[in-house]
């Protein structure tokens, strides 16, 4: 009967709107797209944060880190300032704007 | 009350909430009222006290200004509490009444002198809300600072964590508010933690941040814009709250009042009533909220922002969501365009026209009717698909109602037709569209194009008059097409033999566009001008200065070879070989080595020095002969090849060329690194070698690796000759996928379709033909590529589209030659297969009268000949053409030849 509850309870969780994992599957996309070098397919991931996940404080600083990491790969260096900007502004305690200001402002 | 309409945002502005520590029970107000500074002191403060109390703020103003005076002066603790008290209402007073400079002003007062006061920390939240509601950031920005640095900001926060914090909540919300309304992101994020679930669900506070975002997005401060948006609460937690505040009214509400004194009941009974309204006025936003658009218009407004600041795949998600979520919604179409839009400045062309169509099929007669239908033009011809294109410009034109954008429609269908090398058509749209539309954006550009048909169209008059009008023309004071414009009058006039004005111009454009990118060419064309005036040095003087200003190899390469020729003419033999030697050392690999090797090659062998025209070519060849990406290697092996004579091996110059080349062929081919080399000189060997060996010795290569353009046309051609037409489809990808933009890449094309049409997959070749057709339609392989198209067709028993390409090949100059008496013999064929005997039997004679060079397909045509004749009953004239046939030594040869005599034999056997 525990077992039956459980396994109830897991399910109810596992079918429950979960938006951060949503946002991590979607993130998961876009890193996979940029590692393989398609990086329209990645920007396009990335644009679901930006437009459907922008709550989930944590998914927000990295897509944009992404974006900016992209625009440098891609030789938009304007692009990615603004993103590294954004992360600046807006997230300025977050582990991904330290990062984005070291590996990618240095390197600009 | 407010509204949940966004479009119609009207200003829901929270007024500063003021706790009127003097209010009590009220008191009517006084209706005539004594000036203020003519009152005895006590006077005063009951009239003060009385004024408040009835909320009549504006009038008490000046009475708490004349008791701050009158107190300023006067010591004792009682006299300062009164001052205190009086300065920090004033302050209040002044907010409620809006007049928020003099507030902040009049609160800032009051903190700075009575810091410790129990009013003190709600005042200094008032001074920011002052500050806010008179726009101004900077001082708001200021004051916080000022706070913060004197370590006052962390008390101010701390109240939040007491228990009386309950306090100010009224006053956090409204500063929020406040800065949310200004667009001020930074200082509305640094409050906000401070609003529980309660004030974050605040229809004043989501309404001040979309009016907020709206004052940014005006501002085009975009990401600002954003971040209000997003801190906006979707409808589902508005309406939570909205469920909450009415659950607890409700439950206040049905409890019993709680016992008060008989005098105050009436002011209980009042306010049980003020909040039985609220409750009704809470239901009613609810069920307004429940049915309103709320969240589309967020979203739209966060795709306008994503649109500012040119991330449009955000946008489009959105436009995407808000159409697939909301399809009956009235932004829905709005939407479905905003996609098509964001998708088209992506460079998603396709995705666009999925879009595009798909909002036609939905919407004919749609808004954005004529935006898509104009854009899907665009998005096609960024496909390089013109067919589609021009199918729907041409549904455009007819359209009714007119479309809005006729103009650029013409436009395009001129573009189009210019593509399509359609010169005439283009003309009639281009001038369509400067003559109807003369104020439109196209029309300028229309003009141009116009005289840039005629120039093609070799119409020089027309094109001088159309360029030289544009020039003159003062409806654009700034020409967008000056630079170009003039240089193309430049080569009108040249076209229409007025050298001298043509000269003048290509002088003129240099001087006016000394910077322009076409200088190098101007120069070129001046030099062509002077050296067919047989001012050869100032032609030399021309080429040099367009070398020096060459922005292309291209540019620069003309120049070289043009000031080649001049010396050629001068017979300056050296100054040709100087020439090219100092090119090659500049530009090495990336130069033209091929012509620079045989230009030099000329030079020597002008100067009767054989042997070292040779060297020249073939240390090029050895040079640069180990990089597979130099194609120009393979055409340098090509030229050495045609001058080696077509029989092979015949030519004394292929014996000098094969003894030459022959060690070094050796030790690339032994050597494991010259791979590339050994591949290209086995192809030449092949070429010019009678030994077979050579051309089998690639057709064995196990790989592909290492093939460039020769070695692999040669493949293929071994193979076909072989009767292996399967085994030219991996050369043929090869070559594709590393050499598709090189001369012989239309050779290649060719030898594939010649491999379909053997292995009988004619629809396979027609249609491989028609595409290189057009790829390669300028190169000097498009008539074999034209001969080949008409012989799938033919093969697919399409006899009269056959004959009518193989005519439209006979009537190109350029394409004369060994392939012309094939289509006189294969147009027969048609006919022959057509029944249309007399006329085959014509074509036939045409070929063995006319082209006696090709005897093998004299000798066809003989042979066609005779089996008309059997059809006509003309058995006659069948015997002389035997005898005719063995009469030609070169054709008794052929196996035709031989069946002629043959039968010749046998009639003189038979005879008596």
């Amino acid at each position: 009967m525990k077992m039956l509850k459980n396994s109830l309870l897991y399910l109810l969780l596992s079918a429950a709107p979960v938006f951060a994992a949503d946002a991590e599957a979607v993130l998961e996309r876009a890193r996979a797209a940029a590692g393989e070098e398609r990086y329209a397919a990645a920007l396009e991931h990335l644009a679901q944060i930006q437009a459907f996940h922008y709550r989930e404080t944590g998914a927000m600083p990295e897509a944009l880190f992404y974006i900016a990491w992209i625009y440098q790969q891609t030789k938009a260096p304007e692009r990615s300032a603004d993103a590294v900007r954004e992360l600046n502004r807006f997230y300025p305690e977050s582990r991904w704007t330290l990062k984005a200001n070291r590996d990618i402002l240095t390197e600009q | 009350m407010c509204t949940f309409s966004l479009q119609s945002l009207s200003r829901c502005a929270p007024v500063a909430v003021a706790v009127f520590i003097f209010l009590a029970a009220a008191a009517s107000a006084q209706d005539q009222l004594a000036p203020p500074e003519s009152m005895a002191t006590s006077a005063l403060l009951k009239t003060t006290r009385s004024l408040l109390e009835s909320r009549q703020l504006a009038d008490a103003i000046p009475y708490l200004q004349e008791v701050v005076g009158r107190y300023s002066s006067m010591d004792g603790d009682e006299a300062v509490q009164t001052r205190a008290t009086t300065l920090h209402q004033l302050g209040l007073c002044l907010l409620e009444t809006g007049d928020y400079e003099q507030a902040a002003a009049r609160l800032g007062e009051f903190v700075e002198t009575y810091p410790q006061h129990e009013s003190a920390p709600l005042s200094r939240f008032l001074i920011l809300e002052a500050y806010a509601w008179q726009d101004d950031p900077a001082q708001m920005t200021q004051y916080i600072e000022r706070l913060d640095a004197s370590g006052g900001l962390d008390a101010l926060l701390s109240v939040f964590g007491r228990e009386e914090a309950d306090v100010y909540r009224h006053a956090v919300l409204s500063l929020v508010i406040a800065y949310a309304r200004t667009a001020d992101f930074e200082n509305m994020q640094r409050f906000l933690p401070y609003c529980d679930a309660d004030a974050r669900s605040d229809t004043g506070l989501n309404l001040a941040l979309i009016e907020g975002g709206d004052r940014a997005l005006d501002d085009e401060e975009y990401l600002t814009a954003l971040y209000l948006y997003r801190t906006v609460q979707k409808t589902g937690d508005l309406l939570a709250g909205y469920n909450r505040r009415i659950e607890e009214l409700e439950a206040e509400l049905a409890a019993p009042p709680p016992w008060v004194p008989q005098r105050e009941r009436d002011a209980q009974q009042a306010e049980r009533e003020a909040e039985q309204e609220r409750l009704v006025r809470l239901k009613a936003e609810r069920e307004e909220m429940a049915g309103s658009n709320y969240d589309i218009d967020l979203m739209l407004r966060m795709a306008r922002c994503f649109e500012g600041l040119n991330r449009y795949w955000p946008a489009c998600l959105l436009y995407r969501h808000i159409y697939t979520e909301f399809p009956e919604s009235e932004p829905a179409e709005q939407c479905r365009y905003s996609a098509f839009q964001s998708l088209a400045v992506l460079g998603e062309p396709a995705r666009a026209i999925e879009e595009g169509t798909t909002y036609r099929a939905m919407y004919p007669d749609g808004r954005f009717r004529d935006e898509v239908s104009l854009g899907l033009m665009h998005q096609h011809l960024a496909l390089d698909e013109e067919e589609p294109a021009a199918r729907l410009g041409r549904e455009l034109l007819a359209q009714t109602p007119i479309h809005r954008y006729l103009d650029q429609v013409n436009y395009l269908m001129g573009y189009i037709r210019f593509q399509q090398q359609n010169y005439d058509d283009a003309l009639d749209f281009f001038q369509t569209a400067a003559r109807e539309w003369p104020n439109r954006l196209y029309a300028e550009e229309s003009i141009y194009w116009a005289g840039m048909c005629n120039l093609f169209l070799s119409r020089f008059d027309e094109a001088v008059t159309v360029f030289k009008d544009y020039l003159d023309n003062p409806a654009w004071p700034e020409k967008n097409f000056a630079e170009d414009v003039t240089y193309r009058l430049g080569m009108a006039r040249f076209g229409l033999g007025d050298f001298a004005a043509s000269e003048q111009t290509f002088r003129d454009f240099l001087t006016r566009f000394p910077e322009s990118g076409l200088v190098s060419e101007a120069c070129s064309m001046i030099g062509d001008l002077r050296g067919a005036e047989g001012d050869l040095d100032t032609a030399i003087e021309f080429y040099a200065r367009a070398r020096k200003t060459a922005v292309t190899s291209e540019q620069e390469a003309y120049a070289l070879f043009q000031a080649a020729r001049v010396y050629e003419l001068q017979n300056e033999w050296l100054e040709i070989i100087s020439l090219m030697e100092t090119y090659l050392a500049e530009r090495g690999e990336t130069g033209e080595l091929a012509e620079a090797s045989l230009w030099m090659a000329r030079a020597w062998n002008a100067r009767g020095e054989e042997q070292k025209a040779l060297d020249i070519c073939c240390e090029t060849v050895l040079r640069y002969g180990g990089n597979p990406q130099l194609a120009s290697v393979d055409l340098l092996l090509q030229q050495l090849i045609k001058e080696s004579g077509v029989d092979r091996g015949g030519a004394e110059y292929a014996q000098k060329v094969l003894a030459r080349l022959a060690d070094d062929r050796s030790a690339a081919c032994g050597s494991e690194g010259s791979r590339v080399l050994c591949l290209r000189l086995t192809a030449l060997f092949a070429e010019i070698s009678p030994d077979g060996d050579d051309a089998q010795a690639l057709l064995d290569e196990p790989s592909l690796d290492g093939f460039t353009p020769l070695p692999l046309l040669v493949r293929a051609r071994e193979a076909l000759r072989q009767g292996r037409p399967d085994e030219v489809d991996p050369v043929y990808d090869r070559f594709m996928e590393q050499f598709a933009g090189i001369d012989s890449a239309a050779q290649m094309a060719n030898l594939k379709i010649r491999a379909l049409i053997d292995a009988g997959r004619f629809g396979a070749a027609l249609s491989l033909a028609r595409e290189s057709f057009e790829t390669y339609s300028g190169y000097p392989d498009a008539g074999r590529t034209q001969k080949l198209m008409a012989d799938a067709l033919r093969n697919l028993k399409e006899y009269d589209a056959a004959i009518e390409l193989y005519n439209e090949f006979l009537t190109v100059r350029e394409w004369r030659g060994e392939l012309t008496p094939q289509v006189i013999y294969w147009i027969g064929v048609c006919r022959a297969k057509q029944d249309r005997i007399t006329e085959a039997f014509a074509y036939f004679q045409r070929v063995y009268v006319l082209y006696e060079l090709y005897p093998e397909w004299m000798a066809k045509a003989y042979a066609a000949s005779i089996d008309c004749l059997e059809k006509l009953g003309r058995q006659d004239e069948i015997v002389k053409t035997w005898r005719e046939m063995v009469a030609n030594p070169a054709i008794a040869a052929t196996p035709e030849g031989q069946q002629a005599q043959q039968q010749l034999d046998r009639l003189q056997k038979e005879a008596p």
